[in-house]
């Protein structure tokens, strides 16, 4: 590059912005953008592929029943998925952070672990654990607790397990980057102004960590609502997510146009969910 | 008088340091009382092992003439002022003066009373700043809320930490004298933790000096000023010159390169070698000198003009400088490279075995 080049690049800031930010731009226009406008349009049947039968048909056949009872069950589940992790991951990143000394980086490593195999494996290995011949019923018979399986697999159960264990790290990494930040000079100042260790958290703790709370509820709740692999791999016929009917609509209907609809919907929903649930407790933050 | 505070052999270790190493001191009521030590020096988890939130290894501690050991710091009953602020970010100044009257379960109007009445006390109007967020004040002010926020509770012993470290020099000796006169006013024994000599020296009815986890010394300022028990106190508290020689009787000190010093010592000094530790201010310098024990010649290296006073050091032999201090109406035309006269009476030097 000749040197006149670089001195207009360095003096003109729109260029640089635009060489900084022309490549990601490209990138999600292209593989972000445009299929999602494509989808947009295929709600509506523009192209259509198939029998036209009104502008809003297939956003009409989501309000169905059905489809009704399939989205609150995945929003219920991914709602308590995602209180679940906070429950259990709350303790686990608070003692990282907190009571761990010079072990906390070795067991913040040892929470993202997991994650250094595929998902599907993961799931499949989960698989083999709850399986009427896996490892918990063999071992439960073994000791002549139970005689017959327990149907641990292939119903609500086994797809809630899953979905805690694949989500759990989500929620203990926020969590613990906001507890690890936590001025511990606070807690001292709690307890000596006659706060108990109770208290101390109900009224320090969980205050000052708000920011990570919410952080962990929204990396959790966005991909859990989402979820399909899970419930496809883990769960029954009664354990459908909203994420399956979409697989189900493209690819064995080959109905883009249901499909299509469905996301737009979810994605509505979805976006509508966090905003009010970070408008809420972010407002009540600043308090 | 009775004792508030009572610390009976107490140690701490963290790992293999020794924090606190076995000691005892008392602390009366309605005392200020001072830990004065360089950081490092084990102050700090005295104070913590006082307010429950260490626990030493060993030893006990009374407060109010009850063993506490056990009781847990929410419980103890002692108010803690940190280094640094520890104020809740999240609530205001309402709130944070407000908290502890909660845990105790008051009725509202009476909390609203003694936060407004405590927010008098440290001079900050009620009105102006208890909706005020924490962030929003200034380090003197966030310091006054802590304060006060340790007070509300009324606890018989308020411990203090540092508490004007991050204040400027002016607001600090500003603070220093106001937090005098208010643990006067209300009362409260004060336990406070310095590494700054002159601010235990300013506000402490009794002052322990710490070093290495031990308490070397524990007097009245002037005590520990004049009459240092032990050379770390006398080196520590204000300044200090050390002449080191050999005692060869107990009037006399043999230096190298210098005549004999006079000087006042007991028997089992004599044929020790010591470090004779003179006061910069008691040292008189002039162009001519009489009526002292001790005259030498010696000449200026470095005159630092500070107002109300003049530090000068002096060079007494090749290995032996001195700092002497002196009244600008004094000292003030001196020179560099000046030949001069410094002297001193033996009671103004203080004999420490090394």
């Amino acid at each position: 590059m000749s040197k006149k080049l670089v001195s207009i690049i360095r003096r003109e800031r729109i260029l640089r912005l635009i060489l900084l930010l022309g490549p990601p731009l490209i990138f999600l226009t292209i593989f972000f953008l445009l299929p999602f406008v494509i989808c947009f349009l295929y709600s509506f049947d523009i192209f259509g592929t198939r029998t036209f039968r009104g502008w809003f048909y297939y956003y009409m056949k989501v309000f169905q029943p059905l489809y009704f009872k399939i989205f609150l069950r995945t929003l219920g589940i991914a709602v308590f998925t995602t209180f679940a992790c906070l429950v259990l991951g709350y303790p686990v990143a608070y003692c990282i952070a907190l009571k761990t000394g010079r072990f906390k980086s070795l067991l913040i490593t040892l929470v993202v672990l997991p994650y250094w195999v595929s998902f599907l494996l993961r799931t499949y290995a989960l698989k083999n654990i709850l399986a009427r011949r896996g490892i918990i019923n063999m071992l439960l018979m073994g000791l002549g607790i139970i005689s017959e399986p327990l149907p641990l697999l292939y119903n609500m159960l086994a797809v809630i397990i899953g979905m805690i264990y694949n989500y759990l790290p989500f929620t203990i990494l926020p969590l613990y980057a906001s507890i690890e930040k936590l001025d511990k000079k606070l807690l001292d100042a709690a307890r000596v102004l006659g706060a108990n260790p109770l208290k101390t958290f109900i009224y320090i703790t969980i205050p000052l960590t708000k920011p990570g709370i919410i952080a962990a509820t929204i990396l959790t709740f966005v991909p859990a609502l989402g979820e399909f692999i899970v419930p496809a791999l883990l769960g029954g016929p009664g354990t459908y997510f909203y994420g399956n009917i979409i697989w189900v609509a493209f690819i064995k209907m080959r109905n883009w146009c249901l499909g299509s609809a469905i996301s737009i919907i979810f994605i509505v929903v979805t976006l509508t969910l966090i905003m009010l649930y970070s408008k809420y407790v972010g407002e009540e933050m600043t308090i | 008088m009775s004792i508030e505070v009572e610390l009976i052999n107490v140690s701490k270790k963290f790992g293999s340091v020794i924090a606190v190493d076995n000691i005892s001191f008392k602390v009366y009521k309605n005392e200020f009382f001072s830990l004065l030590g360089p950081s490092g020096c084990g102050k700090t988890t005295t104070l913590r092992i006082i307010a429950g939130l260490e626990e030493p290894d060993s030893g006990i501690i009374k407060i109010g003439g009850e063993v506490v050991n056990n009781i847990p710091p929410h419980k103890r009953k002692v108010g803690l002022v940190f280094q640094g602020t520890a104020l809740f970010p999240h609530l205001n100044v309402f709130e944070n003066i407000a908290f502890g009257l909660k845990m105790m379960k008051l009725p509202k109007n009476e909390i609203k009373r003694r936060v407004y009445e405590v927010l008098e006390l440290v001079k900050m109007s009620p009105e102006k700043y208890a909706k005020r967020k924490v962030n929003q004040l200034s380090g003197g002010e966030q310091q006054r809320v802590e304060i006060a926020r340790a007070l509300v509770t009324e606890p018989n012993v308020l411990l203090l930490d540092e508490p004007l470290g991050p204040l400027d020099l002016k607001i600090r000796r500003h603070m220093q004298i106001e937090l005098k006169k208010l643990q006067k006013k209300i009362g409260t024994t004060f336990i406070y933790v310095t590494h700054d000599q002159s601010e235990a020296l300013t506000m402490s009815d009794r002052v322990a000096v710490m070093k290495d986890g031990r308490i070397l010394q524990i007097g009245k300022p002037k005590e520990i000023y004049e009459n240092p028990k032990d050379v770390f106190v006398a080196y520590f508290i204000g300044e200090a010159n050390f002449i080191e020689g050999k005692c060869i009787s107990t009037e006399s000190l043999e230096v190298k390169g210098l005549n004999r010093i006079k000087v006042k010592v007991d028997k089992e000094l004599v044929g020790k070698r010591v470090a004779l530790s003179i006061r910069p201010e008691k040292i008189r310098i002039a162009r001519r000198l009489d009526g002292l024990d001790n005259v030498f010649d010696a000449v200026i290296e470095d005159v630092i003009y500070k107002g109300f006073v003049v530090d000068l050091e002096v060079r007494l032999t090749d290995e032996i400088t001195l700092k002497v201090q002196a009244p600008p109406t004094e000292a003030a035309n001196f020179k560099i490279r000046e030949k001069i006269k410094i002297g001193w009476n033996c009671e103004d030097g203080l004999p420490f075995v090394i």
